[in-house]
């Protein structure tokens, strides 16, 4: 295992654009990540981040702007000499090698001495806990082991920078989980610099040191997960990093530098903000389904309204319900033995310190 | 940019050079070197190596320009050693080798006119072109690769000389009068030819006859072998496709067996004495039977391809069986009827062998175009007669590719669905079934016919059976059956490799000027070989490049002759493989060429086979292109065939025929093998 360990290298992007014809596809973006870090670009699909990736990996030559991995400028420098190396969404094991041919072809095609490529193989498939499947051919794989095999040819040339391009999209939601928390053991133990590009924002909040939100073909937001989740900047990154209900709200005062007194449907909160808001200005405010609780005794800051839909999820009951304020998105945890059902009337709270100012 | 940062650069560059170091170090040997063979003076042919001292050796006295390529060489070394930016570096190696270039064109275009090309000077101009790529790779185009990048460069290099030049050295005969371009000349010399109108009325009717057909029993088949309840169906498959692997006149001769003077079933059955068949009837029967296959092909993948549940959602939302046809099957089936229309046409219009040998009084365009070079040696009414032709199939083809080819390509070469299939009605059925069984014992007997003809002293006056025709092949026909198995066995892979290299730049590079690229690669299918001929003979038979009554011209015609159907079949593979698996090898750390190598090519195996079998039995069986282009020194089967004909001796025409189809089928059958041990049986049946 000692020997896997990497040699990693920051990476810094400088001001990278790229240009389709006349389509811009990045922007711009200015960008380190670095030694060690796990960073992930989120977005939906057409915002930029893998054509980003592609640029790293040398698959995509930008239209301007610097790539630098520790001080070499590797903006030019082509795709196999940069000693990045990429795990795919499709896993792009060759289909006519076997696991064992995979996992050495890097090795191979530098031409390195057998023995040291038998025992480097060996090893990087005990990292991923597929020892003994060497012969099997990648079609009599499962996807989960596919996904392994595919990170074990990418790790076994000790890369300076791991890239991955949605690689759990293939697997179904259990094995994803699962693959999530191994793929992050392993960038943890080795230490490797590693660029994860995925849509799904539950995937980049459970693996990340770094998130980098992403819309048309901008950086949105960056920072760490709970950051992003509790603080966004903007009432996409809300939307699009977990549930969110986006609600107008009046600012009536600034409280200290990051607070503010605001009005939603008669009840005034304070609340945080990261943006100044000016004060008499209209305002949006975001809080998450699971912040929001159901006041049956009527009492505090309620806010009446009528269930629209319930779904039951067996940990939680989801549910619409139609306020004065518009349609809220409620995760009840708490109450979930009593099932209220369509055209209930009910009262509803916001949990004060959850509600954030994301204008 | 800091001192170290230089370095760097240079260190990694310096690495990189190592091939332009070893290739400009032998590039300058063999240019300094060679011309110390001994000097012939007068050397008309650009390969040999007199005509390369001529050219290189003897010039190096007389004209300064010469140190001056050897110059560029030896800078271009200086360039790649001498630590200096990488945008400098590309340039200075840029514009040092275009002035190269432009030295050399100089040269041989201006300075010495009436001295062909050498060899030396052959490899100088590439090793310009290939500094050149390598100055574009340098500035990171085509992700700084310069093995896809001098690919692109040199095969666009030679289509523009081995396509678009000769067509244009045509244009300029018809249109070029008195060194004065007098484009009225063209409409002058077509006027002044009495029978241009019949001619070209002729062409027309017979290629709209033959296309309707054709297509019809390419559907009839298609529809059988893919839906019919009919449990031998499957064999029926072979018969159809036989015309693909035969020589031309086989059909014609066999036809003459049965429907001549003396034919089986005019002379033997009806007792009568006609010649009926010689003219329209008989060129429409010889075609049809001909080009049926490749329509059968072509509606076979749209047949095949045709998803059931389609049918079945129709019926099921209260369709009938004729509703369904109408408003779901026969649109979903239309653009691939008419791909095989215009394809057909195209084929018939080029073809050379069946008018020649049917077509009696009845001229067509093809037959005429040879007929004013080997009769009348008029060059400029070949040449406009030529433009008539291929103006009519290069609009038919820009038809079939930009309007129909565009909607019915996915259909025809998607990834054939294993389902369920429906059958089709049963009138429809037994009727089809009954056509196409009729259609391939028709074949059969045919066929019979030329492998009896061979056996058989005189047909239909006295069938006793005889060697004589195989005898007589021995000693007339081996040096021709020799040199036509040698060249296509040299052409095939060529022509393969090329090929799928088109194919591999086209579906997975972004380049400029790829549009025009894959247009003139693809081209070459809607030139007839007549004119692809004359356009060879008019262009490589004066400097800069002569290499008429050469093998290589002769290769050279196979090669870009045939190259389309390699880009095809390759085109199709490479869309079935993900890019991502290339993206995968080149992030492990393996080079463009590696990739190609290790991961792109072992997957399209089939697509390498199916190229392989084409181009050889396409060169074996060539006759329009290379009847210009063979001297009595490369002497071809199938213009040895011709001779015989013309000579009245058809048995040994028959005999000879009769080995090559055993050859080619050897041939298929050795291909067929190596590809079942290689890459699987499915594979192998796809190639075939």
């Amino acid at each position: 295992m000692s020997s896997l360990v990497m040699e990693a290298a920051d990476l810094r992007l400088e001001k990278l654009s790229k240009n389709f014809g006349k389509v811009q596809a990045v922007r711009e973006i200015s960008l380190e990540i670095p030694h060690g870090q796990m960073v992930t670009l989120l977005g939906p699909s057409g915002c930029g981040k893998t054509t980003i990736l592609r640029m790293i990996a040398g698959l995509e030559v930008p239209s301007s702007g610097k790539i630098y991995l520790g001080d070499d400028d590797i903006t030019y420098l082509p795709a196999n000499e940069r000693k990045i190396t990429m795990v795919f969404q499709s896993y792009a094991l060759f289909p006519h090698m076997n696991v064992y041919q995979n996992i050495a072809y890097g090795l191979k095609v530098k031409h390195l001495p057998e023995e040291q490529i038998r025992q480097a193989v060996k090893e990087a498939l005990e990292m991923v806990g597929l020892s003994g499947f060497e012969d099997r051919g990648s079609s009599e794989l499962s996807g989960g082991q596919q996904q392994r095999v595919a990170v074990a040819r990418a790790l076994v040339l000790k890369p300076k920078v791991l890239l991955f391009d949605e690689p759990l999209s293939n697997l179904d939601a259990k094995l994803r989980n699962r693959m999530r928390g191994e793929i992050r053991n392993l960038q943890r133990d080795l230490g490797i610099t590693s660029v994860y590009v995925t849509h799904d924002q539950s995937e980049a909040l459970a693996i990340s040191d770094k998130i980098v939100v992403m819309e048309n073909a901008v950086i949105s937001q960056e920072g760490i997960p709970t950051e992003l989740y509790r603080h966004p900047s903007n009432p996409f990154v809300a939307d699009f990093i977990g549930d969110a209900n986006i609600l107008k709200a009046k600012v009536l005062s600034l409280e200290g530098d990051d607070r503010a007194r605001v009005e939603i449907s008669g009840n005034e909160y304070t609340v945080f903000y990261s943006n100044k808001p000016e004060v008499g200005s209209e305002a949006d405010i975001m809080i998450r389904p699971e912040d929001i609780q159901f006041a049956d005794d009527g009492k505090g800051k309620t806010l009446k309204g009528r269930v629209e839909f319930a779904l039951y999820q067996g940990s939680n009951i989801d549910y619409l319900i139609e306020t004065e304020a518009g349609e809220l998105r409620v995760k009840d945890y708490l109450t979930k033995d009593k099932f209220r059902d369509r055209g209930t009337n009910v009262s509803l709270v916001f949990r004060e310190d959850e509600i954030f100012l994301v204008h | 940019m800091s001192a170290t940062e230089i370095k760097r650069d240079i260190t990694t560059d310096i690495k990189k050079e190592r091939f332009v170091l070893i290739g400009s170090i032998v590039t300058l040997l063999l240019v300094t070197v060679l011309p110390f063979a001994p000097v012939h003076e007068g050397a008309r042919n650009t390969l040999s190596t007199a005509a390369f001292s001529a050219t290189v050796w003897h010039l190096m006295g007389k004209f300064p320009i010469i140190f001056l390529l050897v110059g560029v060489l030896a800078l271009n070394l200086l360039f790649s050693v001498v630590g200096m930016s990488r945008k400098l570096r590309a340039n200075l190696i840029l514009y040092l080798n275009l002035l190269g270039l432009a030295a050399i064109l100089y040269l041989f275009l201006v300075v010495t006119p009436k001295t062909p090309f050498g060899v030396g000077s052959i490899i100088l101009f590439f090793a310009y072109l290939l500094f050149i790529a390598r100055s574009m790779s340098i500035l990171g185009y085509i992700r700084g690769d310069v093995f896809i990048s001098g690919s692109i460069i040199t095969i666009g290099v030679l289509l523009i000389i081995f396509i678009i030049f000769p067509l244009l050295v045509i244009l300029g005969k018809s249109v070029v009068a008195d060194g004065r371009l007098v484009p009225s000349n063209f409409y002058k010399v077509l006027a002044a030819y009495p029978s241009t109108m019949r001619i070209l009325k002729n062409s027309l009717m017979m290629a709209v006859t033959v296309g309707v057909l054709s297509t019809l029993v390419g559907l009839a088949f298609a529809l059988v072998i893919e839906r019919s309840r009919f449990s031998l169906k499957r064999y029926m498959q072979g018969f159809s496709l036989l015309p693909i692997i035969t020589p031309p006149f086989v059909i014609g001769l066999a036809i003459i067996f049965m429907f001549g003077r003396m034919g089986f079933v005019t002379h033997k059955l009806l007792g009568i004495r006609t010649s009926f068949i010689f003219g329209f009837p008989g060129i429409v029967i010889a075609q049809t039977l001909s080009f049926a296959p490749m329509s059968y092909l072509i509606l076979s993948g749209v047949v095949h391809s045709l998803d059931s549940a389609l049918e079945e959602a129709s019926y099921t939302l209260g369709a009938g069986q004729w509703q369904t046809f109408k408003n779901v099957i026969w649109p979903l089936i239309r653009p691939g009827i008419a791909n095989a229309f215009l394809l057909s046409v195209i084929e018939s219009l080029a073809d050379f062998g069946n008018p020649i040998l049917l077509g009696g009084d009845f001229d067509v365009l093809a037959t005429s175009i040879y007929l004013s070079i080997i009769g009348r040696f008029d060059e400029v009414l070949a040449a406009s007669l030529g433009i008539i032709l291929l103006s009519i199939t290069l609009t038919t083809f820009i038809i079939q590719r930009y309007w129909v080819g565009r909607k019915s390509y996915v259909t025809i070469t998607g990834k054939p669905r294993r389902q369920a299939v429906l059958p089709l009605p049963k009138i429809l059925d037994y009727s089809l079934v009954g056509f196409t069984s009729i259609w391939a014992i028709f074949t059969l007997i045919l066929y019979g016919s030329v492998f009896l003809g061979g056996f058989v002293k005189l047909w239909g006056i006295n069938n006793s059976f005889t060697l004589m025709h195989y005898k007589r092949f021995l000693t007339d026909g081996l040096p021709s059956y020799i040199t036509t198995l040698k060249l296509a066995a040299i052409s095939a892979p060529l022509t393969a490799a090329v090929g799928l290299l088109i194919a591999y730049l086209v579906s997975r590079y972004k380049f400029v000027g790829k549009q025009p690229f894959e247009f003139v690669s693809m081209l070459s299918f809607a030139i007839p070989g007549t004119v692809v001929g004359i356009g060879y003979v008019m262009a490589f038979n004066v400097p800069p490049l002569v290499l008429t009554g050469t093998a290589t011209i002769i290769v050279i015609s196979f090669i870009f002759r045939n190259m389309p159907v390699g880009i095809r079949s390759g085109m199709a593979a490479l869309k079935q493989i993900d890019t991502s698996l290339e993206e995968a090898s080149i992030t492990l750390g393996a080079s463009n060429f590696t990739t190609l190598n290790r991961v792109v090519l072992p997957l399209i195996k089939p697509a390498i086979f199916s190229g392989l079998v084409f181009s050889f039995v396409r060169a074996m069986t060539a006759i329009s292109a290379v009847i210009f282009l063979v001297t009595a020194r490369t002497k071809l089967a199938t213009t040895v065939i011709l001779a015989r004909i013309e000579a009245g001796k058809l048995g040994v025409a028959t005999a000879y025929c009769s080995i090559l189809i055993v050859t080619m089928m050897i041939a298929i059958l050795i291909m067929y093998v190596f590809v079942r041990r290689m890459g699987g049986e499915e594979a192998a049946v796809q190639a075939i």
